[in-house]
């Protein structure tokens, strides 16, 4: 119960910091760290974007943040179970979907396809590129 | 059909860990770590239990090692702002003063 109350409440620091941080930080402005994949290579990783539409995100910009990154709007739902796992101390049941073949096939599939579509530079898919 | 029980901490595949490392981290280690803890999965689905075991390790070495170089990359850009920032206000607090 303890540990449950401090991890709760360490998390809840970072977090509010974070959303802060992105709430009224244009990550557009450059003070942000920029995608290293992306400065070495040029091209861009499946995680490019991400701030740009976690900003877009809290400012109630459903569609800029869509555009900005679609995995990372995809997946938001499982990265917040997982928090809520997380902090209240539970595993994964092991019915869960994260244990599905199926399911973490289609994960690989779509991570993959995401990155190499985005760095097409062609519509449609240069829609996908942040 | 029987999904494992779980016994690591919070969980057993790293498939969200690997996700997040992926989405956050801007390295291609995420990715590796995701292939894994597919790997995990199928394995298990196949009655490879040693199989499964040798994925989760490896999806695990992938996830951690992509955090720590992606926290390592973040500090440091951190670090550069932070000494900068500092250079940058000295010098406009010594021309307006």
């Amino acid at each position: 119960m303890n540990n449950r109350f401090l991890r709760i409440l360490f998390f809840t620091i970072a977090a509010g910091a974070i959303l802060l941080l992105y709430f009224f930080v244009e990550p557009k402005n450059g003070i942000l760290p920029k995608c290293f994949f992306h400065q070495l290579t040029g091209l861009y990783c499946p995680g490019c974007g991400v701030q740009r539409s976690f900003h877009a995100l809290l400012n109630g910009h459903i569609l800029t943040a869509i555009n900005y990154n679609l995995l990372f709007i995809l997946f938001l739902p499982l990265i917040i179970y997982f928090i809520i796992l997380f902090l209240w101390g539970k595993k994964h049941p092991a019915t869960s979907v994260i244990y599905r073949a199926n399911f973490s096939m289609t994960v690989v599939i779509v991570v993959i396809s995401f990155w190499v579509l985005r760095n097409l530079p062609f519509a449609p898919f240069s829609w996908l590129a942040p | 059909m029987t999904p494992p029980g779980p016994k690591g901490p919070f969980s057993e595949n790293w498939l969200v860990e690997a996700i997040l490392v992926t989405l956050l981290c801007c390295l291609p280690f995420g990715v590796v770590g995701i292939i894994f803890a597919a790997q995990v999965n199928t394995k298990l689905q196949a009655g490879d239990a040693e199989g499964a075991e040798k994925s989760r390790r490896d999806a695990a070495k992938w996830t951690k090692l992509g955090f720590w170089i992606g926290l390592a990359c973040i500090l440091l850009y951190v670090l550069f702002v932070f000494v900068l920032g500092v250079s940058f206000l000295g010098a406009a607090g010594s021309m307006s003063n």
